[in-house]
């Protein structure tokens, strides 16, 4: 105690001992008695020791406050020190002269104040990392990612603990990272097989997960994501390689197509991208759009085209190689039966009934075996050919022969001379020629077990034909010859009687029939229908033919009609006859008159200025085709020359009226039937 | 020639109807022996006249065809009536030659012009005819037409007009046309609702419904009209001198075509082809030309001989269309008739030659009644003519399918 509170409280004792010694002043003066004296002070001692005791409790209940606080502080801040892993700071020890509780207790309260500050920045941390593992778990673990869940209490925050979680948030960084670059591997290649099949990307991501396809934000990590993810590449994948092979089958038809048809290089172009995959693995085919469905079926579409273009061509090519084919036939005078023509018609290719590729195939067989049995024929043929040949200058020799004028001396006629020689000289060979031809047939034959056909006929039949019709020719030559000697001696008797000789007129039919060294079996051309003989020559011969004989009917006869006299006929008459023979002799005749003592000329007998062949002509092919003997009960249209010989017409055309009694140009006016007949019945009318 | 040419000369023959054909050794007539034959037919003329001097008359029968047996040539009486085992006769028969027959389209009436100059109808129903009505001209009656309604005959002739006679309705006759020369050939077109006659006067004249006096149109031809056929829109025109006049009716005003007949004689008949792609054309020398209009077609002309019997030629007198099957018949002056296939080429059918020659022919709009009229067409000109012995008749033939069907032609190989 001080001297100060002393010196207060002796301050205090004088001012009691004076207040009461007022007291006893007061009180003497008073004269109180004793006891209330007493009383009074007894009270006044009470009193006293009432405020004494107060202030005591006061100051004992401020003390235990100041070291309660004092344990506080040092408890939390021992908690603290324990929590941040710490060693404890233990300010009374270290302050041990410190006086009085409230200094202990301000000594504590700074440390507890920073104590509490890096606590504070120490959960902060924590929390920090905390959210962030959180964070990372949420986007990698969605399943098991309980939100509120604080995985640390803050009773350890040391730092040890805090870098237990840090390394726990860089593992699951890792992890996260790891996670986003396989999503990203997935979503590029997601994205380049998106592309390439045409697919729209951001609609499959969105499907696999909608958080993908957000730009920035959290991606969802899981694990089904992931594996989502691979699916959805691994479904792309097959269906891109799907895609692919039918791009590569079409692509390969494609080509088969163009090497085909020689499809030029700018349609070709086109199509580069497409046939240039052709032999690509799944994982070359990165551009955009290749595996497109539009793409495809663009490709399809072309594919589809080309082949219908291609079965059109086949069907040309089929064609072609018919022709090929029979053409090869024809050229080894071959003539099959009709078999193979229908086998390969075209109307089955177009009906689907036969494959064209089949049919191809089957046509190159028989161009084959038509090859190699013509190879066989070759030297046959050769010589049949040449045989042929002899028989056309045979024929042309046996003409030449008729023509009497033969050696009148003319242009080329020296030419013709040296053909005639050489002629002769080959149709000496022929008989050997038929021979040698005839043994090799029969080898041929008897090598091959089969005949040897020329254009459908067998070969040896006609040289059989030929034989026996040269022997006809002999015969009659020989006949000729005879007859010519008789008619010598005739004109020799004549030319004694009168003394003139005939004119040596040309006979008309020398050129007039065709000559046929084959006699009456076609000569087998494989020109077809062109072994019809141009007529050309005859319509000449005929034309001066018709000449003469005009010159005839005026009434001249010329010498040779006259020579014809000897019949004793009366002249008219046999001139009339003759110009039917003449007519005759020309394809084209007129009607002939048969009406004895009926001179007017016939009104259709009016000469035709126009070519005379003209009416005949019918259609080269009919004349092959025209068959000799109709099997069926129909007939076929006479549409053969007009027969040479003199025909008539029935009807009598005469001129109309009667008053004309000298027409002078008859010819010029024809009347029908009718037109006579009421003629007769007007004049019957009048009569 | 020191006697003046006459105009109707003498027959040569004097038999009323002389069905003359050579003997019974037929002259071959092989390809190569032209002087052979040319004799052969000097030879078989010489015999004919000398058989004619002897009076004998001899037909052709069906039954000496078929055997060849000709030494006893069996003699038809002229008298009697023709009958055929496939035709059926028409009676009562018409008083002269008949001109023209012409069938209904809408029923079996057919309706025959005369030189008698009467138009007649008669119904057949069921192979048998009724006489239905009658008309007559003043002159001899050459052609006819049906309208396409089947109620009017046309009727033209030598009384140069044509006249329309309502038959169904039981109207009398009008003159709807008239010409300078005597009336050729008539033919209605449905499409056009046009009368077309043909005379000899050289002209075509158009009538329009016949409710105009006045022509529509009168077309200039070549010549006398012979002959005229018309498939819309095809026309083609037969005059003398082988003129063939082809009109598009499209443009009727105008001639398409002219061209010379491809037959070397003159032009008895006509008949356009179901396809307008060409007509037929027949002559008086036993020919009928196949020909096409397009030049491109000249390729498939042809002609072809028919009504020939030995050295003997007729006249092919009618043509006509099958109108189902798209064959055709000729009929001519020998008195045969036959149906032919121009596509195939072939002969059909033929039939047995009838004693008369055959003027007109035709069939029914079904094809299932071929008529024709067996009488004298002057073929032979008049001093061949008996009235007192001619007799005329009209046949029906019901032809088989098989008779009028085209066949395919026959295979023949290559050759």
């Amino acid at each position: 105690m001080s001297c100060a509170v002393k010196d207060q409280l002796q301050q205090m004792s004088t001012t009691c001992d004076s207040l009461l010694l007022e007291l006893n002043v007061i009180w003497d003066e008073v004269g109180e008695p004793d006891t209330a004296r007493d009383r009074m002070l007894l009270e006044l001692e009470q009193e006293c020791l009432e405020v004494y005791r107060r202030k005591v409790d006061q100051a004992n209940r401020c003390r235990a406050q100041l070291r309660q606080a004092i344990a506080e502080a040092e408890a939390e801040l021992a908690g603290i020190c324990s929590a941040m892993g710490e060693p404890p700071v233990h300010v009374r020890q270290s302050n041990q002269k410190l006086q009085g509780l409230r200094e202990e207790l301000n000594a504590i309260v700074p440390y507890l104040e920073e104590m509490r500050k890096k606590k504070v920045e120490r959960w902060n941390q924590f929390v920090d990392v905390i959210e962030k593992i959180k964070k990372i778990a949420a986007e990698i673990r969605p399943a098991d990612f309980v939100p509120f869940k604080v995985p640390v209490d803050q009773a350890d925050l040391s730092l040890r603990k805090l870098e237990d979680l840090t390394n726990e948030l860089q593992s699951l960084q890792k992890e996260k990272s790891d996670r986003l670059r396989q999503v990203m591997e997935h979503l590029n290649t997601l994205h380049s097989l998106c592309e390439v099949l045409g697919i729209d990307f951001k609609q499959t991501v969105y499907e696999v997960h909608p958080s993908l396809d957000e730009a920035e934000g959290s991606k969802n990590l899981s694990n089904s994501t992931i594996e989502r993810l691979a699916s959805a590449v691994n479904k792309l994948r097959e269906v891109k390689v799907q895609r692919m092979q039918k791009l590569q089958d079409l692509a390969s038809s494609m080509l088969e197509l163009w090497n085909l048809m020689d499809t030029p290089v700018e349609e070709q172009q086109m199509f580069q991208n497409v046939t240039s995959n052709i032999a690509a693995s799944e994982h070359e085919i990165t551009e955009p759009n290749t595996l497109s469905i539009d793409f495809l079926s663009y490709v399809e579409s072309e594919v589809l085209r080309l082949e219908q273009l291609k079965a059109s061509k086949m069907k040309d090519l089929v064609l072609k190689k018919k022709t090929e084919l029979e053409e090869h036939r024809r050229r080894a005078h071959l003539i099959d039966e009709e078999g193979y023509a229908a086998e390969f018609s075209a109307e089955a290719i177009e009906a689907g009934l036969a494959d064209p590729a089949m049919v191809l195939e089957q046509i190159e067989a028989h161009i084959a075996t038509v090859k190699e049995e013509a190879f066989s024929r070759k030297d046959i043929l050769e010589k049949v050919e040449r045989w042929l040949n002899a028989c056309e200058e045979e024929a042309w020799l046996e003409d030449y022969n008729k023509d009497d004028n033969r050696y009148n001396a003319g242009r080329g006629a020296h030419l013709t001379l040296k053909r005639a020689e050489k002629a002769r000289i080959l149709v000496n060979k022929i008989p050997g020629m038929v021979d040698v031809l005839a043994t090799k047939v029969v080898a041929w034959e008897k090598e091959r077990g089969k005949e040897f056909t020329y254009d459908g006929a067998r070969l040896l039949s006609m040289l059989e034909e030929y034989k026996i019709v040269r022997q006809e020719k002999e015969l009659e030559k020989k006949r000729q010859r005879d007859q010519k000697k008789l008619q010598d001696q005739l004109k020799a008797e004549q030319e004694a009687l009168y003394g003139s000789k005939p004119s040596p007129s040309k006979p008309q039919s020398s050129k007039k029939a065709p000559r046929n060294s084959m006699g009456g079996s076609n000569r087998r051309l494989s020109l077809g229908g062109a072994t019809m003989q141009p007529p050309k020559t005859d319509i000449l011969h005929s034309k001066t033919a018709r000449a003469a004989k005009k010159t005839e009917d005026m009434g001249t006869l010329s010498p040779s009609s006259r020579g014809l006299d000897i019949a004793g006929l009366p002249i008219k008459k046999l001139s009339f006859n003759t110009s039917t023979l003449r007519e005759a002799e020309t394809p084209r005749k007129p009607f002939a008159q048969i009406m004895p003592g009926n001179n007017v000329p016939l009104a259709t007998v009016r000469p035709v200025a126009n070519d005379t062949d003209e009416e005949n002509r019918t259609p080269k092919t009919f004349a092959t085709l025209n068959p000799k003997t109709p099997m069926t009960v129909t007939a076929p249209m006479q549409l053969a020359m007009t027969p040479a010989v003199a025909n008539k017409v029935i009807a009598t055309p005469v001129s109309l009226f009667d008053e004309k009694p000298e027409p002078t140009l008859p010819e010029e006016i024809e009347y029908s039937f009718e037109e006579r007949r009421l003629a007769v019945y007007q004049a019957r009318l009048m009569a | 020639m020191d006697r003046r040419p006459k105009i109707w000369p003498e027959p040569a023959v004097r038999a009323p109807w002389p069905r003359l054909t050579t003997d019974g050794e037929d002259p071959p007539t092989s390809a190569f022996g032209t002087l052979h034959s040319a004799a052969a037919t000097l030879l078989s003329d010489r015999r004919r006249r000398r058989r004619a001097a002897s009076g004998r008359r001899r037909f052709p029968s069906p039954e000496e065809k078929s055997s060849g047996d000709s030494s006893t040539p069996p003699i038809i009486p002229t008298s009697g009536c023709f009958r055929t085992s496939h035709s059926r006769q028409i009676l009562p028969n018409p008083g002269d030659s008949v001109s023209s027959l012409s069938f209904s389209p809408k029923s079996n009436l057919l309706v025959a012009t005369s030189w008698d100059n009467q138009v007649r109808c008669w119904e057949i129903v069921g192979g048998n005819s009724q006489p239905k009505a009658s008309t007559s001209h003043d002159q001899p009656v050459l052609c006819s037409a049906w309208k396409d309604d089947g109620t009017t005959v046309f009727s033209g002739g030598c009384d140069k007009q044509v006249k329309m006679w309502p038959l169904l309705s039981g109207g009398q006759p009008r003159t709807v046309a008239m010409h300078d020369a005597p009336v050729k050939e008539i033919a209605w077109i449905p499409q056009m609702n046009l009368l077309v006659s043909g005379s000899w006067d050289k002209t075509l004249k158009g009538y329009w419904d016949t409710r105009q006096a006045n022509p529509v149109h009168v077309q200039q031809l070549p010549e006398r009209c012979y002959a005229l056929t018309v498939n819309y829109p095809l026309m083609i025109v037969g005059t003398a001198d082988r003129h063939l006049v082809v009109f598009n009716l499209q443009n009727p005003q105008t001639e398409f075509k002219r061209i010379q007949s491809p037959l070397k004689y003159q032009t008895r008949c006509l008949a356009a082809f179901p396809d307008q792609q060409g007509f037929l054309v027949g002559s008086i020398e036993g020919r009928v030309g196949v020909h096409h209009i397009d030049d491109a077609q000249q390729s498939k002309n042809f002609t072809f001989k028919c009504h020939r019997e030995g050295n003997d030629i007729f006249s092919v007198n009618s043509l006509n269309f099958h109108p189902v099957h798209h064959t055709f018949a000729t009929a001519g002056s020998d008195g045969a008739f036959n149906f032919w296939d121009k596509d195939s080429k072939q002969r059909l059918k033929a039939f047995s030659r009838c004693p008369l020659p055959i003027p007109c022919s035709t069939f029914n709009s079904d094809g299932s009644i071929f008529a024709y009229a067996v009488c004298y067409d002057w073929s032979r000109g008049a001093e061949n003519h008996n009235p007192a012995t001619a007799k005329t008749s009209i046949y029906l033939h019901s032809p088989q399918e098989s008779e009028v069907k085209g066949k395919p032609r026959i295979a023949t190989g290559r050759k």
